[in-house]
């Protein structure tokens, strides 16, 4: 919960975070050591300076380092963990949700859990459409995080529209799995293609009404390409993971991506996420709440970031995405303080 | 022998196609190496996943930009910190094609070079946005910008003069125009003295109705390369050059226009 000044509570819902292992132990070769050290550059590139991590640390964290980060030290009521699995890059996997699912078992009134699928593992596989339907009756999830850059077998991604991608989409529908979260950063392949191409999200949006795509980065750096797509398919979300760092080093960027956000897609269909551990929310939402549009863009795109937007984006857009009663929320977790000693289950 | 000096000039002309940037100004370059007619050219990508497809397209322009050079009868080109690095490193140095290095990493019967167009495009609106906007800034009407012929235009030191009545100074705006006509000259668009100064990317005139919509587009196509730039940048220091690492200064923010 974030207080304002004259004492607004503020319902926040971290709605991109992850519980993974990247330690040298769990690293499969030059992949895995690769994957992190970009990782660790993003943080280290757009953290403030006191808030950047040791490597060691940043490869691997607890439970516990996870609570305080999010529900003592960073305002967050409810964070949303997003399975990235990477068995090609990682023995046990990046956060598989068997991983994420100790942070939920902590914290279970504060932690949805979503898990993933990958097409190319047909009905039987380790994110085949079997795994699905277990990840669904074992913890009950509302959804799933997609990457279609993860390589597979001498595959090097997939794409949302590939024809076999089509019954897992029916079998979301089905299992009343509606929340589609989508990484679009850069997906080496095709080689031939722009690596952030956003326009298979446009077909399967079309095609799943049912279902919300939450495009996370916004598409980012094809902000256009993504702003047109989500303005045609009112089922196309804007999750702001890595967009929110960038309020630090280049507030007037970010200034200029929230313009634009808030003139194509209005206020109702962003989501803030601190893409923990990339980043810890704390600072970003502090930022982020002091944040004023700059009155050149205000006029120019004729929008305005008022309290009542900030509110939206911290958590009552993801609370409204994920079945959340805010008032009902508020007043369990008010009665429920953060317990981190002796809570800390052992790492997979 | 070829010298260093040409050798850098040549690099110079090797752009990071998304970025629209060359890749000496962005720090890439990590060693050059002349033996003779013989020159190797090491280089640096700011992360591990950044896009190979672009990547190789440098390395092919390094190669071919260098091997211009008179004397020089031999290029080798290697890139450090791609998770493609080797395959890249061992098509190009053989003389091989995109295809032919990644026989089962491709989708279509492409070369590169529709990729490449659309990000030249791309730098081609951004460039125009800019030079645009700082016309507006010295109040220049809609009407009258779109109406500029080249010729209209002069520079005089790091200033532009725009020939209207009566003239306006366009402060520190002269290396906007020339980036602007450098890349209309690179898409072959007019670049005589009475062609229109502004037109769009298949060279047609604007009109005033449709510039607010058409800048809203460009706007984003600049604020993604310079979010890229910027964001590359970042990373290369932060992982390469630690004590540049809180330098958040952009060769990307002469994209940034309030």
């Amino acid at each position: 919960m974030y207080r304002t000044d004259d004492g607004r509570e503020i319902f926040v819902i971290d709605a991109h975070t992850h519980l993974w292992d990247a330690s040298p132990e769990n690293q499969r070769g030059k992949l895995g050591k690769g994957w992190i050290d970009c990782f660790y550059a993003y943080h280290k590139n757009l953290s403030p300076a006191d808030k950047v991590w040791t490597l060691e640390h940043y490869e691997r964290y607890s439970v516990t380092d996870m609570a305080r980060d999010l529900f003592v030290e960073g305002y967050v009521d409810m964070c949303i963990l997003q399975s990235t699995n990477l068995f090609e890059f990682y023995h046990t996997g990046f956060n598989p949700i068997e991983r994420n699912a100790q942070l939920k078992e902590a914290f279970p009134e504060r932690v949805i859990l979503n898990g993933s699928f990958d097409p190319r593992h047909g009905e039987d596989g380790p994110l085949g459409l079997n795994a699905l339907r277990r990840a669904k009756a074992q913890y009950d999830i509302k959804g799933v995080k997609l990457y279609t850059a993860e390589w597979d077998k001498g595959s090097r991604g997939w794409k949302l529209n590939d024809p076999a991608a089509y019954p897992f989409f029916e079998e979301c529908e089905r299992l009343g799995i509606t929340n589609i979260h989508v990484h679009k950063g850069p997906t080496i392949w095709p080689l031939d293609r722009d690596a952030f191409d956003v326009a298979d999200v446009d077909y399967v949006a079309t095609d799943f009404p049912g279902l919300t795509f939450i495009v996370e980065h916004c598409g980012l750096p094809r902000l256009e390409d993504f702003c047109w797509i989500a303005t045609q398919e009112t089922n196309v979300w804007g999750g702001l993971a890595v967009v929110m760092p960038f309020i630090h080093s280049r507030p007037r960027y970010f200034a200029e991506v929230m313009a634009n956000l808030l003139y194509w897609l209005g206020p109702d269909k962003l989501t803030f996420a601190s893409d923990y551990a990339l980043w810890t929310p704390g600072w970003l939402i502090e930022k982020f709440m002091a944040f004023e549009l700059p009155p050149d863009l205000e006029a120019e795109f004729g929008v305005k970031l008022t309290l009542e937007t900030k509110e939206k984006i911290l958590g009552l857009n993801a609370a409204r995405l994920y079945g959340i009663d805010v008032e009902a929320k508020k007043e369990q977790l008010r009665n429920m303080p953060v317990v981190l000693d002796g809570t800390t289950p052992a790492m997979v | 022998m070829p010298t260093i000096t040409e050798v850098y000039r040549a690099l110079a002309e090797v752009y990071d196609p998304e970025l629209d940037t060359p890749i000496t100004e962005l720090g890439f370059i990590n060693e050059v190496q002349i033996d003779g007619g013989r020159v190797t050219v090491t280089y640096t990508v700011p992360t591990f996943w950044c896009a190979p497809n672009f990547v190789f397209m440098m390395s092919q322009d390094i190669r071919h930009e260098v091997g211009q050079i008179p004397g020089v009868n031999q290029v080798t080109v290697i890139v450090r910190n791609n998770c493609l690095a080797d395959e890249i490193n061992s098509g190009i140095n053989a003389g091989r094609s995109f295809l032919e290095t990644f026989p089962n990493d491709v989708d279509r019967q492409s070369d590169l070079e529709a990729l490449r167009h659309t990000f030249i495009v791309k730098g081609f609106l951004a460039r125009q946005d800019v030079l645009i906007r700082r016309m507006r800034q010295v109040g220049l009407s809609d009407a009258t910008i779109l109406g500029l012929r080249i010729g209209d235009v002069i520079v005089s030191g790091e200033d532009l003069i725009v020939q209207t009545t009566p003239p306006r100074r366009i402060p520190l705006a002269a290396a906007d125009l020339q980036r602007y006509l450098h890349k209309r000259h690179r898409l072959h668009l007019a670049v005589t003295v009475d062609a229109r100064l502004f037109t769009t990317v298949t060279d047609q005139p604007i009109a005033e109705v449709d510039l607010p919509a058409y800048l809203r587009y460009s706007r984003s196509a600049r604020l993604n390369i310079a979010f890229n730039t910027s964001l590359c940048e970042g990373l290369l220091r932060t992982q390469f050059f630690p004590e540049r690492q809180y330098d958040y200064s952009s060769v990307g923010d002469r994209l940034i226009v309030e």
